[in-house]
């Protein structure tokens, strides 16, 4: 056949497709599940936009308040508290793809405020109130889409290419009109991959033009698209690989079925539970006792939770005031070794973690699906990380403000520190190349034993 | 020869044809393996989680009892914190555990939210559900199950040995009987050391009711004839066996991956909660706008308790009118308190209720609900955890404010309550509720589940109907 026949070639098989029921149920479940997800991500979307947003005018009212009651002039007595009352905004950066890829940015508090009184394991004490009967059951979000369920659909378009034809004996006569195995296979991956790839590409689309103006939000999708057309084409690979075996239609179809759940279902779920057994984390029960030892020890009587009502005189209140500092600073300091060992450990286990997704692919693609989007849990630890020592930082400037003679003012409060949230991670780059590297080589591979296949 | 004999000889020869079958030998070794390394980590988790709670608890026992002489008030402020247990079968299920937090700090003013939820400490990767016994059995099992089952009928028919069969004395219309209690048969031998496997440790972590477990174990029974009804139907009708394993895997997909995330979704927009601000904000705000015995409401205070003790002086009262003050100020907490999680509470049902819709959508669903019921780790039993540790608060908060008013005389704030009143406040102790309560509140979800059986072994029958006319 002539060079000029390829283009003929590929639109027959793409009439084909178009006209099997097969094709016409993959597309319907992969818009459907598209669309369900793209659903899924606007309402989280919202709810994260929202839920900052109710934080943020929260403490900025509470801000106005302060302010309005410094310049309208108050007692000494009164003046004196203020580094108490002073509750400075800790709000996360929202993710840029959250509504892509979730990830565990979805349980984690997304807003705290620091104050004198706030330590680490304080700061976030305002948790998700969601149904915890609706978080088990996971998420369904395009990331899912693309993990999930274009693989299956792939395998479902892909195992019987060549094998239903060579069940069915036809595979001489197919090659001898198709010209060559090469072109056979390319005229029938083109119109499968586009009827996968294409709308997800075409979600992905929509996202970006009807998505929320965020700081990232471009680069993200760029990303995000990146990992996931990467993704995808190594499962094709696969099933490339899986048609030059000679192998029937069904033997096919068990071994990329196998595969996807090897890599998808068994992988993950055993690489993560076997690193959690080995390197188990420090209980998060040992800061609370940790906690109220320390706070017991420091303590001795009516001198913590209500410095203002201690007493209406001045003295009083600076002591009262002096002894809050005093306490809140050696809690901090006895939870702070076990809050940084439970930190570094957790970060060292996900560090393992990624090292051994490199064998479960799709574990890999979901953490950088994440990754790209902003909802990783490295994100989410740099964030919680940030906030700690911001915390730090705001209770040390109000402790001297509190121990200054002269009552804040608001010039004070102007020169507080204000949270800057950490800079978003690196682009998933070895992700991608990992990925287009195993790609590569299950093309290779595929090509190599297609080169050798005899149509018998 | 008997028709059950014919049906018995037909199982023994699709179990040979499955053990001969290296791939499916080995997917379902790797299956084995997956529920095996299930159930160390979850007897790992609960057998560490009950230590670390107990040795908490023993170590919170001794922080509160050495805490000297202070103010009943500033003790309420430390005050204690309610630790979950987990139950054992917690091990097969967790259910909702590790979304919902396990301790709760119970301070005075304050009712506040679960904390230490382990999701938020679990390695991120990809979240396919909360890796436990349930979740291989509910997900990765059935999985399995659908791919031997896609070629039992299927394959015979495509090797024309389906006629060689009747001609050995099978009856047309026996050929599905047979061959689901073929597929019975291999789906026995998968399961039934995994789940000895896990019932062991559960038993092993801690004592367990009886009914509760049988139960649990027969709604799995009862969800394996479904999806084993389903896959010997599937496989008849389809025309190859190939296409058999593709269809099972695409309602596997559906049915058991894409259908419970749907629901959840649906519920959290049909049922959206308020961000954990919102509600703390309307909870503040309601507890400054209504009764404030210590502010705008004092004068009124006071005068009330001094008719109600017949004096005319705060001095001449023979009780410390702050402790009164506190408790006042505690019981107008405890009515916003009562408001705000009562709503918060409903939301969570209305959830619940929007997700059961999609239980005639899933088998998947109901039985989730049933298996985490009966093991005592789904919401409503949290729910419970958390009122009853809410009702411990407001008695130990009374107590202390008692206290007080009792004790403290003029020194108010100043009074130090001696160290014995620590040890008259009684631990928290739960027992959550028991198996008729969970039977009671799911069974919607065992009507789902009955349906969900009829119309399997209807689709078992119709597809039996067709290969037998097919096959005349």
């Amino acid at each position: 056949m002539s060079v000029a026949a390829q283009p003929s070639l590929l639109a027959l098989e793409s009439r084909f497709l178009w006209r099997s029921r097969l094709a016409l149920a993959v597309l319907a479940v992969l818009v459907a599940a598209i669309g369900l997800a793209l659903a899924n991500g606007r309402a989280l979307l919202a709810a994260q936009q929202a839920s900052r947003a109710a934080a943020t005018a929260e403490l900025a009212e509470a801000d106005t308040r302060l302010r309005a009651g410094i310049a309208k002039g108050m007692p000494l007595a009164d003046a004196v508290m203020l580094p108490i009352r002073v509750r400075l905004p800790v709000i996360a950066p929202l993710p840029p793809l959250i509504d892509a890829s979730a990830g565990q940015a979805v349980l984690m508090a997304d807003a705290g405020a620091a104050s004198l009184r706030t330590r680490a394991d304080t700061l976030f004490g305002r948790s998700s109130l969601e149904n915890p009967e609706l978080l088990m059951r996971g998420g369904l979000d395009l990331g899912f889409v693309v993990l999930v369920v274009a693989p299956l659909l792939l395998v479902a378009l892909g195992h019987g290419m060549i094998p239903a034809d060579r069940d069915s004996g036809a595979l001489r006569l197919v090659l001898a009109q198709g010209g060559g195995i090469g072109r056979l296979l390319l005229a029938r991956s083109l119109p499968r991959l586009a009827l996968v790839l294409g709308p997800v590409l075409l979600a992905l689309l929509w996202l970006g033009l009807s998505g929320p103006d965020l700081p990232g939000r471009a680069g993200a999708l760029l990303w995000w698209g990146l990992i996931a057309v990467a993704s995808l084409i190594l499962w094709w690979a696969l099933v490339l690989l899986v048609n030059s075996l000679r192998a029937s239609a069904d033997a096919a179809a068990l071994a990329l079925v196998a595969l996807w759940a090897l890599f998808t279902l068994v992988l993950p779920a055993l690489l993560t539970a076997l690193v959690s057994l080995a390197l188990p984390l420090p209980s998060r029960y040992a800061v609370i006792a940790q906690a109220r030892a320390a706070e017991v020890a420091a303590t001795a009587a009516w001198d913590n939770d209500h410095a203002e009502a201690s007493s209406d005189e001045v003295a009083s209140r600076r002591a009262a005031l002096a002894r809050t500092v005093e306490v809140t600073g050696k809690v901090a300091a006895a939870t702070a070794p076990i809050i940084a060992d439970h930190a570094r450990r957790r970060a060292g286990r996900q560090a393992i973690l990624d090292q051994l997704a490199l064998i479960a692919p799709p574990m890999l693609a979901a953490q950088a699906l994440a990754q790209a989007a902003g909802s990783d849990a490295g994100s989410v630890a740099a964030f919680q990380s940030a906030a700690s020592a911001h915390a730090g930082q705001v209770r040390a400037r109000l402790a001297a403000l509190a121990a200054r003679p002269a009552p804040m003012g608001s010039a004070d409060l102007d020169h507080l520190p204000r949270f800057t949230p950490p800079a978003p991670a690196a682009p998933p780059r070895a992700a991608l190349a990992w990925l287009l590297a195993l790609a590569g080589l299950a093309g290779l591979a595929a090509a190599r034993n297609l080169n050798r296949l005899q149509p018998d | 020869m008997s028709q059950s004999a014919t049906w018995g000889r037909v199982a023994a020869k699709d179990w040979r044809e499955y053990r001969r079958d290296w791939r499916l030998a080995l997917l379902s070794l790797l299956v084995a393996v997956l529920a095996v390394t299930a159930v160390v980590a979850a007897f790992v988790e609960v057998t560490a989680h009950d230590a670390d709670r107990r040795a908490t608890i023993a170590a919170d026992r001794v922080t509160w009892e050495g805490q000297g002489a202070r103010n009943p008030h500033s003790a309420a402020h430390f005050a204690f914190w309610a630790f979950r247990p987990l139950p054992p079968m917690a091990l097969l299920d967790p259910g909702v555990l590790p979304y919902a937090g396990s301790a709760i700090w119970l301070e005075a003013h304050n009712r506040n939210p679960a904390q230490a939820r382990p999701a938020e400490d679990l390695a991120g990767g990809l979240d396919l559900g909360r890796f436990s016994a349930a979740w291989v059995f509910q997900t990765v099992l059935p999985l399995l199950l659908f791919i031997i089952g896609a070629g039992l009928v299927a394959r015979e028919r495509e090797a024309g040995t389906l006629r060689l069969m009747l001609a050995n004395g099978l009856a047309a219309g026996g050929v599905m009987p047979a061959k689901y209690l073929a597929l019975g048969r291999i789906a026995a031998v998968l399961v039934l050391p995994l789940l000895a496997a896990a019932l062991a440790a559960t038993l092993l972590a801690g004592p367990v009711d009886g009914l509760a477990l049988a139960l649990w174990l027969a709604v799995y029974l009862v969800y394996f004839a479904i999806l084993a009804a389903i896959a010997v139907a599937v496989s008849a009708l389809a025309a190859t066996a190939a296409q058999a394993r593709l269809l099972l895997v695409g309602l596997w997909l559906v049915l058991l991956l894409i259908v419970p995330r749907l629901g959840g979704g649906l519920a959290m927009q049909a049922a959206p909660v308020p961000s954990a601000h919102g509600f703390a904000a309307g909870v503040a705000a309601q507890m400054k706008s209504g009764h404030d015995p210590f502010g705008k409401d004092g004068k009124a205070f006071e005068a009330a308790v001094m008719a109600r003790y017949k004096v005319s002086r705060l001095e001449d009262l023979p009780v410390n009118i702050d402790g009164l003050r506190l408790e006042a100020a505690e019981q107008h907490g405890n009515r916003v308190f009562d408001a705000a999680w009562g709503d918060l509470a409903a939301t969570h049902q209305a959830g619940r209720n929007a997700l059961r819709l999609t239980a005639l959508l899933s088998p998947l669903v109901p039985l989730q609900n049933l298996s985490m019921a009966l093991a005592g780790s789904d919401g409503a039993v949290q729910r419970d955890f958390q009122d009853r540790a809410e009702a411990h608060r407001r008695r130990i908060i009374s107590l202390l404010n008692a206290d007080m008013a009792l004790h403290a005389g003029a020194a108010g704030f100043d009074y130090h309550a001696d160290p014995a009143l620590w040890r008259r406040i009684p631990d928290f102790r739960w027992q959550p509720p028991g198996t008729a309560a969970a039977l009671a509140r799911c069974w919607p979800d065992l009507a789902a589940l009955g349906l969900w059986l009829l119309a399997a072994l209807g689709l078992l029958r119709l597809a039996g109907r067709r290969l037998a006319a097919g096959l005349q």
